[in-house]
């Protein structure tokens, strides 16, 4: 269920444009993540597993600038491979960089878990 | 090429020139990600390549996305205009250079219009085909350039000396410095240096031809004065000495203007019977008014005035000099080659009051 609000008489999907700021920060770490799990990934790939893994879904309007991000902070290297089935595939890996950025993140990311969930058990206790 | 496929390469075009602030190199790089992504999707999964493409969403706003992950934002913040003295400076370059395209085919039509309405063959039809024809090539040249000049993904020949070039951002468009965007290769100076200095030197060679042509028109109308100033002077002085020696003054003159003029010389000879003019001196010489070249390019010849004032004396003493103003004109007309004449003759004169 979705809720909207009408403010100044245009209706606003509150919980779309929540989505929307959240997946801003977190598709970067999903795709991390993922590359870290899967050592080396192309663009397609990338958007069909992010896909297949939830509703939580990242589409390629999504994906590939936070990839261009990426790899222009230098948190991603990449390589074009030649593909006999098709056209030459840039492929993605998690760079020195990107693997201490993951970390960190990954660490505030569990502090903000825990905090949530904290908050959500004493809610349920009341 | 299929629709579909003619579908993709649309959109993978307007993506590129979306990005165009991220350097070609870096911009040719995501479209032939987004390509690879495309065919491997088609492959992978069938369907249609149009579904493919909507997957991307439209490709202004994938665009607009990867520059702002980038730091540019539609507005075009974050990307550094070019510097107005640069900007300034290739415009005035490529006014240089627009105004010599246009003076060259404008020459043969400017000498034309200069020198008809002295040959004679003075066709005002031909005349205002002629200035419409050029007025015409004038605007389309300017509105061509001006076009140019807008057009994203152009540097002009100015802008390419100056090293700038204008890319799209957004809706919009900006004038950037080359080096400025990773990745642009140097602009080619050397063929806009040698088109600038072949204008500035049909500039100079059009400035020094107007001066020379200028300088010579002054000195000629300088000279012209001269002569029918001296003419003037000479038919007036003829007619005095003819009076004063008894001789028939008309006969001198050869002819007189007008029934005015034989009664001035009537007048003339009377005050010299009645022993009111023993003498004379020529007091001043004045050129009526003569039309300036340009009016006469749309008006008929024009008469040459000259008027000289005459002292007439009398020798007894205690009488005051006579002042008498001659009015001596020549009606010209085109003789040819360039050249104009006419008879000169008396025309009229007054006492001028004291």
């Amino acid at each position: 269920m979705r809720c909207v609000v009408e403010n100044e008489g245009v209706r606003v999907d509150v919980t779309d444009q929540w989505l929307v700021q959240l997946r801003k920060g977190v598709v970067e770490l999903l795709i991390l993540r993922l590359l870290v799990l899967r050592d080396e990934l192309h663009g397609y790939a990338i958007v069909k597993e992010l896909e297949s893994r939830g509703r939580f879904v990242a589409g390629e309007s999504t994906v590939y600038p936070v990839l261009k991000r990426l790899e222009a902070d230098g948190l991603l290297t990449t390589r074009w491979v030649e593909s006999s089935a098709g056209p030459p595939r840039k492929y993605y890996r998690v760079s020195g960089t990107g693997a201490a950025f993951l970390a960190e993140a990954g660490d505030e990311w569990d502090a903000l878990v825990a905090a949530m969930s904290a908050l959500k058990g004493a809610e349920d206790d009341e | 090429m299929s629709d579909s496929k003619a579908a993709i390469d649309s959109y993978l075009e307007r993506l590129a020139e979306q990005l165009e602030a991220l350097g070609p190199a870096e911009s040719a790089d995501v479209v032939a990600e987004v390509r690879e992504h495309m065919d491997e999707a088609l492959t992978d999964e069938g369907g249609s390549e149009g579904r493919v493409v909507e997957r991307f969403g439209p490709a202004e706003a994938l665009a607009a996305r990867i520059l702002e992950e980038r730091g540019i934002s539609p507005t075009g913040s974050g990307v550094l205009p070019a510097p107005w003295v640069l900007r300034a400076g290739a415009l005035v370059a490529d006014i240089a250079i627009w105004l010599a395209v246009l003076v060259v085919p404008a020459t043969p039509v400017a000498v034309l219009l200069f020198f008809m309405p002295f040959s004679g063959a003075r066709d005002v039809p031909m005349v205002a085909l002629e200035s419409i024809a050029l007025l015409a090539a004038v605007v389309g040249v300017v509105w061509w350039r001006i076009a140019s000049w807008r057009r994203p993904s152009h540097a002009t020949l100015g802008m390419s000396l100056a090293g700038l070039r204008r890319i799209r951002i957004g809706a919009s468009t900006r004038v950037v410095r080359g080096r400025d965007i990773p990745g642009t290769p140097s602009p080619r100076r050397l063929w806009p240096a040698i088109v600038l200095g072949a204008a500035l030197i049909t500039h100079a060679a059009v400035i020094f031809s107007v001066s020379q042509t200028f300088g010579a028109d002054i000195q000629g109308r300088a000279q012209s004065a001269v002569h029918d100033a001296s003419v003037g002077v000479s038919i007036v002085n003829d007619l005095y000495r003819a009076v004063l020696a008894g001789e028939d003054p008309v006969g001198s003159l050869g002819q007189s203007g007008s029934p005015a003029a034989d009664a001035a010389i009537a007048a003339l000879a009377t005050r010299h019977a009645s022993g009111a003019l023993d003498s004379y001196l020529i007091s001043s010489t004045e050129l009526g008014d003569w039309k300036s070249r340009l009016s006469s390019w749309f008006s008929p010849p024009n008469d040459i005035v000259v008027y000289v004032t005459i002292d007439e004396l009398d020798d007894t003493p205690g009488t005051t000099p006579v002042l008498c103003r001659w009015k001596v004109a020549c009606h010209t007309e085109p003789q040819g080659a360039g050249a104009y004449g006419g008879e000169w003759v008396i025309d009229s004169a007054e006492i001028v009051p004291q």
